[in-house]
């Protein structure tokens, strides 16, 4: 991009100076008093006296996540509180960051044969893009809970396991393999 | 019944998302409430300085000096200058829309837990932090340890003995002893001031160059540089004051640009009889200008102002500091040495304004009123009111000193060097030429006109000069 | 030679190939479900209908038709495309498409084929049909009727390959399913192999369900230790661990199948591992006897064809007194592909034995101090004053026990009871513990002992063996006859080399 060629009164930018000092002081001046527009997607002010200014103090304010917004991971159950998961892999095969892992195991008498005896998750691993929840056939897994992962005082302490993941309202679809079969009586092994 | 996988948890978990505005007359009071008590804070403080000043008085002449020692230097300078460096994150967090400071807390003192306090208990913890923190001195500097600690003292002390001749009051009888809040009364004058400032170089060039830091080095190069170039320019923009005035003592100069003695009592006694609005103040031009110094010298005075910001090495004339990019002169230090520079220049920053203060805003001088005040009050609340003045108009120098610091980017070496011997010098050299000449063919009332124009000229420039070039269109905006 | 075109090109094929292994021929697939080369045709999936130069306007399936001189052939006509979407729609009306909780996902011919011909959403707005699930067939076979297809290609095995006709088709119609006579199970010793062939997740491996999903495990190469025939197997393995074993082709060992037995090997590598073992130890109880008489070495008929050849070179470096050949116990076998010899190599011992020119002991005894390279079938009268034992698995502790590598873990070769050498490699990406093979660690003993010159690579033990003019990595994937091994009399039905007597 060629530099423009400025006039000597271009230069001095004198004009555009004095602007600037009065666009600060119109700022100094409105928001001394508090004439400003309250942040619309703070969720909470806490605290007495605070004024208006959009920054949001966030341990003590909180802004609205945007729908899809992606929170920490939950498993989804169902309306018998056992996870929707059939420990299909896929969320496993399908992350990036190879956090999740899965041990399979067998229900004794129900229409679905499998579960995931172990289904963890370490958060610390986890990039948050989400193709766990794209690639669940289930609906099983969501980010839908909010929050950010917590923070941890060790690494260990970060990877959640199937019944800390399990939280959050039920679920339940009409294609559902439950709505329509019902148990199975033959024992698995 | 498919729900999306986006579920509506956090929107229903958590209460109205707008919070409501607080009524106006809640918000009405509670602003006159703050600015009653702070203009009521500030007469108090206008108050006590008069008579601390008068309490030491009592113990005789250098009982006066020490009184006022007391407290100009370290109440008014050291508090103020304290305040500020709390004032330029609060204000500066005002003109961009922020919140500034605020998450230090006086959690110690048991109803004052979770408070921020709009951000005052920060000034605490940058003085603990500075004292605290570790004294560290390069291995480099061993050599030149006495230098190496004389430097930030050399930056300190002159901030504060600037102050020494500043007038804050006129000489007024005040519980029963004869005061005037002025440090140092001396012929020299304003001499005294350029004398000391000069000192700041030793102070830069010193730190630069016994950190034993390459870094350091040219930073203190960079100001010695500056400082030395702009002490020229500050030194002329003050003459024609000089020829205005007629005089190089600072209180001489404030007296001048109000009522003196004599004049104030008739206009008192004429107040008493014909009423507040019919007082005739012989200091006022042409009937209704306060005949303050800006009206004699407007190029004098903001080309002071800007050398002042130079000298004082604060933005856009910081590149000898640089904190974030190009590293300063007091890169080697920590602790409370790095606290005496830091704190150095908001002195200065005081003492600029009240020098401003002193020579072009017409003092402690109110205007109009003060045959008035002294009418129903009388001549010590007059002094306390006077003091009060002088408070505010100095926070209001400051105040502009601190919007040029948030307007304007930072100058290159390059740039700084050319303002001040290109342009600066050259204007300030026609400042004194023409000053002197109207001064000579028309005295001070040739200089007011001269002023009144030059104002005039000044605006018209700015606003006829170019406007900044628009930027181009974006390429990508025709497809 | 029979020529036919098909697609327009020219094919040279077999006179008894049918349509699908001429395409196969040029690289032309015909989709199929049902047909197997190994098995007899049924016709069942109707998948692999094409159209023909001798029925021009119809159908013909491809599993049935042979090739005929000049005959021409049409893959992909718009009638042969519309013939297999609608055969993978109709395959897939009561398919209950639980691909999520079903083993076979990853490599099912349904999901290949619906992807490659189907791709449409299912039409059907009826429930499904409900079938039994997951049915217990026997030890290693679960049944799911749901996803079944009806090719038929477990009964037909059953019949024809493993000759126990177990299963059956029971039932007409859409309610047709596959299933055992009442009361007895799939017990056969091949069943596993229905689970290969299977087409679909309708019969699954009980031992593998739900252990891991298919795309996670790495094949690689092995042969399987479970008997002397020497099956060739790949090995699915992930971290330190073998998931499964399949057969792999090899027609004059064990063509494509394996027997229920050798399938679940794998379990010796993955559980009651030895993993650490005290080095100095060993070296620190062997070195006052060094030399001198009353060592015994001891080598299991487990050891591979390297691990022997260093265990003989170990004793004549150290100087020890008595060899002793120790050996699983026989077990079941068959005229087909298990033999009663349990152990994989025990022809390869004996012929490392014979190129070290020492005697084979049976019974451990006369001596004080023993070595021993794998614990297989060691017996162990009365304690020894020095017992340094290599071991695979935990069972038989020395005074300082080796952890020894697993067959499927290590390069190496072995030799099956007909003599043919073949070569196995490393399956198991991840290492266990300090486990190593013999060989490593008889070098390592003798390094630590001050005497040099023993085998520092498999390659190198490989050369003990004294076979003229065969190296390690010489040895083809489908391995070498050695043909002075080769024995007087064969299994009826076992596979054979080409050119051996039958």
């Amino acid at each position: 991009m060629p530099r423009t060629d400025l006039s000597p009164g271009e230069r001095l930018y004198l004009r555009e100076a004095v602007r600037g000092m009065g666009v600060l002081a119109r700022h100094f001046w409105k928001n001394l008093f508090g004439f400003r527009d309250p942040a619309p997607e703070v969720m909470e002010r806490k605290g007495r006296g605070v004024n208006l200014v959009s920054t949001i103090n966030y341990p003590e304010e909180r802004k609205e996540y945007p729908p899809g917004y992606r929170g920490m991971h939950r498993l989804v159950p169902r309306l018998d509180g056992k996870p929707r998961c059939v420990a299909c892999y896929m969320c496993a095969t399908a992350c990036p960051a190879q956090c999740i892992y899965i041990e399979a195991g067998e229900y004794e008498e129900e229409a679905i044969e499998k579960y995931p005896v172990r289904f963890e998750i370490d958060e610390l691993r986890c990039i948050v893009c989400g193709f766990c929840v794209e690639a669940c056939p289930k609906d099983a897994i969501r980010m839908d809970t909010g929050t950010h992962a917590p923070a941890v005082l060790s690494r260990p302490l970060a990877v959640f396991d199937k019944e800390s993941l399990l939280r959050g309202p039920a679920v339940e679809h009409s294609t559902d393999v439950l709505t329509y079969r019902v148990p199975l009586k033959t024992p698995p092994r | 019944m498919i729900e999306t996988p986006t579920a509506r948890l956090a929107f229903e978990d958590f209460g109205p998302a707008i919070p409501p505005r607080p009524a106006f007359g809640r918000w009405l009071a509670g602003t006159i409430a703050g600015w009653t008590a702070f203009v009521a804070f500030l007469l108090f403080i206008s108050w006590l300085l008069l008579a601390i000043a008068a309490l030491f008085a009592r113990l005789g002449p250098i009982g006066a000096a020490v009184g006022n020692i007391v407290g100009l230097i370290l109440i008014l300078v050291m508090v103020t200058a304290t305040l500020l460096t709390m004032a330029d994150r609060k204000w500066s967090a005002l003109m961009q829309d922020r919140v500034g400071p605020n998450r230090a807390r006086l959690s110690i003192i048991p109803g004052l837990r979770n408070r921020p306090l709009k951000g005052i208990p920060h000034v605490l913890a940058d003085v603990l932090k500075m004292l605290f923190k570790e004294d560290f001195i390069p291995e480099g500097a061993m050599n030149n340890k006495v230098l190496f600690n004389l430097a930030p003292l050399l930056a300190f002390a002159p901030a504060f003995m600037l102050f020494a001749i500043v007038p804050v009051s006129p000489e007024v009888t005040f519980l029963g002893q004869r005061i005037q809040l002025q440090v140092a009364r001396v012929d020299w004058g304003i001499l005294y001031v350029f004398a000391l400032a000069s000192l700041a170089v030793f102070a830069t060039a010193l730190a630069g160059w016994t950190s034993d830091n390459k870094l350091a080095l040219l930073g203190g190069l960079r100001a010695s540089a500056q400082l030395i170039s702009y002490e020229v320019t500050l030194g002329l923009t003050l003459v024609g004051a000089f020829i205005a005035f007629g005089t190089l003592r600072l209180e001489e100069m404030a007296r001048l640009q109000g009522m003196l003695g004599p004049a104030l009592r008739s206009a008192v006694v004429l107040a008493a009889r014909a009423g507040d609005f019919l007082v005739r103040d012989d200091s006022v031009l042409f009937g209704w200008l306060p005949s303050w110094g800006f009206v004699y010298q407007p190029i004098g005075m903001i080309l002071f102002l800007v050398a002042a910001q130079a000298e004082i090495k604060r933005a856009p004339f910081d590149t000898p500091e640089g904190e974030s990019e190009i590293i300063g002169y007091f890169l080697e230090y920590s602790g409370l040495k790095s606290g005496l520079f830091l704190i150095a220049e908001y002195a200065e920053t005081v003492v600029v304004a009240g020098i401003v203060t002193t020579i072009f805003l017409g003092g402690y001088h109110l205007p109009f009123i003060e045959p008035t005040v002294v009418r129903h009050f009388d001549f010590a609340w007059l002094s306390v009111f006077q003091v009060f003045a002088f408070i505010v108009k100095m926070l209001f120098i400051i105040w502009v000193m601190f919007v040029v610091r948030w307007a304007f980017p930072r100058f290159r070496y390059d740039q700084i060097m050319r303002l001040g011997w290109k342009m600066m010098l050259p204007i300030s050299l026609f400042n004194v030429a023409l000053t002197a000449g109207i001064f000579l063919w028309a005295g001070r009332e040739g200089l007011a006109w001269m002023g009144g124009i030059e104002w005039l000229a000044i605006i018209a420039f700015v606003a006829l000069s170019a406007r900044a070039p628009r930027a181009e269109e974006a390429p990508h905006a025709s497809h | 030679m029979t020529k036919v075109f098909v697609d327009g090109r020219e094919v040279e094929a077999d006179p008894r190939d049918n349509l699908i292994e001429a395409a196969r021929r040029i690289g032309v697939a015909i989709p199929y479900f049902c047909y197997h080369p190994r098995l007899s045709i049924a016709g069942q999936c109707r998948m692999c209908l094409v159209e023909t130069s001798d029925a021009p306007g119809r159908l013909v399936p491809g599993c049935q038709v042979r090739v005929k001189e000049g005959m021409k052939v049409v893959t992909s006509s718009p009638a042969v495309r519309d013939n297999q979407r609608g055969c993978m729609e109709f395959h897939l009306i009561n398919h209950p498409v639980d691909c999520a909780i079903c083993d076979q996902s990853g490599e099912c011919k349904l999901q290949d084929y619906y992807m490659e011909f189907d791709h449409q959403p299912s039409r059907i707005r009826t429930s499904k049909l409900n079938k039994p699930k997951r049915e217990i067939f026997g030890p290693l076979v679960v049944y799911d009727a749901e996803r079944c297809i009806m090719c038929t290609r477990c009964v037909r095995f059953m019949d024809e390959i493993a000759q126990e006709p177990q299963l059956a088709v029971v039932d007409r119609g859409s309610h047709s399913l596959i299933s055992t006579f009442p009361g007895q199970p799939l017990d056969s010793k091949y069943s596993g192999n229905t689970v290969d062939i299977c087409p679909v997740g309708a019969l699954l491996n009980r031992d593998f369900r739900f252990q891991s999903r298919v795309w996670f495990v790495e094949k690689s190469p092995a042969v399987c230790t479970g008997c002397a025939n020497g099956c060739n197997v790949y090995l699915e393995s992930r971290g330190n661990l073998i998931y499964r074993l399949l057969p792999r082709r090899n027609e004059e060992v064990n063509q494509v199948w394996m027997c229920d037995e050798g399938r679940l090997t794998h379990h010796e590598t993955n559980e009651k591992r030895v993993e650490q073992g005290d080095l100095a130890r060993a070296i620190e109880l062997l070195r006052p006897i060094a030399g001198k008489p009353g060592i015994g070495i001891s080598l299991s008929a487990q050891c591979t064809n390297e691990e022997a050849a260093a265990a003989f070179d170990f004793g004549a470096r150290i100087g020890a007194e008595k060899y002793f050949f120790t050996a699983r116990l026989d077990g079941d076998g068959d005229d087909f592909l298990i033999r009663q010899d349990k152990n994989p190599n025990r022809r390869g011992v004996e012929l490392a034995a014979r190129a070290a020119g020492v005697t084979l002991h049976d019974s451990v005894e006369g001596i004080k101090a023993l070595v021993a390279f794998r614990t297989d079938g060691l017996l162990l009268e009365k304690p020894l004053e020095v017992f340094i034992a290599i071991a695979q698995n935990q069972g038989i502790e020395g005074q300082v026990t080796l952890p020894c590598q697993s067959v499927y873990e290590q390069d190496g070769s072995v030799i099956n009871y007909y003599g043919r050498l073949q070569r196995t490699w490393p399956g198991v990406p991840a290492e266990r513990g300090e486990s190593a093979p013999a060989w490593s660690w008889a070098e390592r003993i003798l390094a630590g002992l001050g005497i040099a010159g023993a085998p520092r690579s498999a390659a190198a033990a490989f050369d003990l063996l004294g076979l003229p003019g065969l190296k390690l990595e010489a040895i083809p994937e489908e391995g070498v006859v050695l043909e002075q091994l080769l024995p007087a009399q064969w299994p009826k039905r076992a596979p054979r080399p080409a050119g051996a007597a039958r």
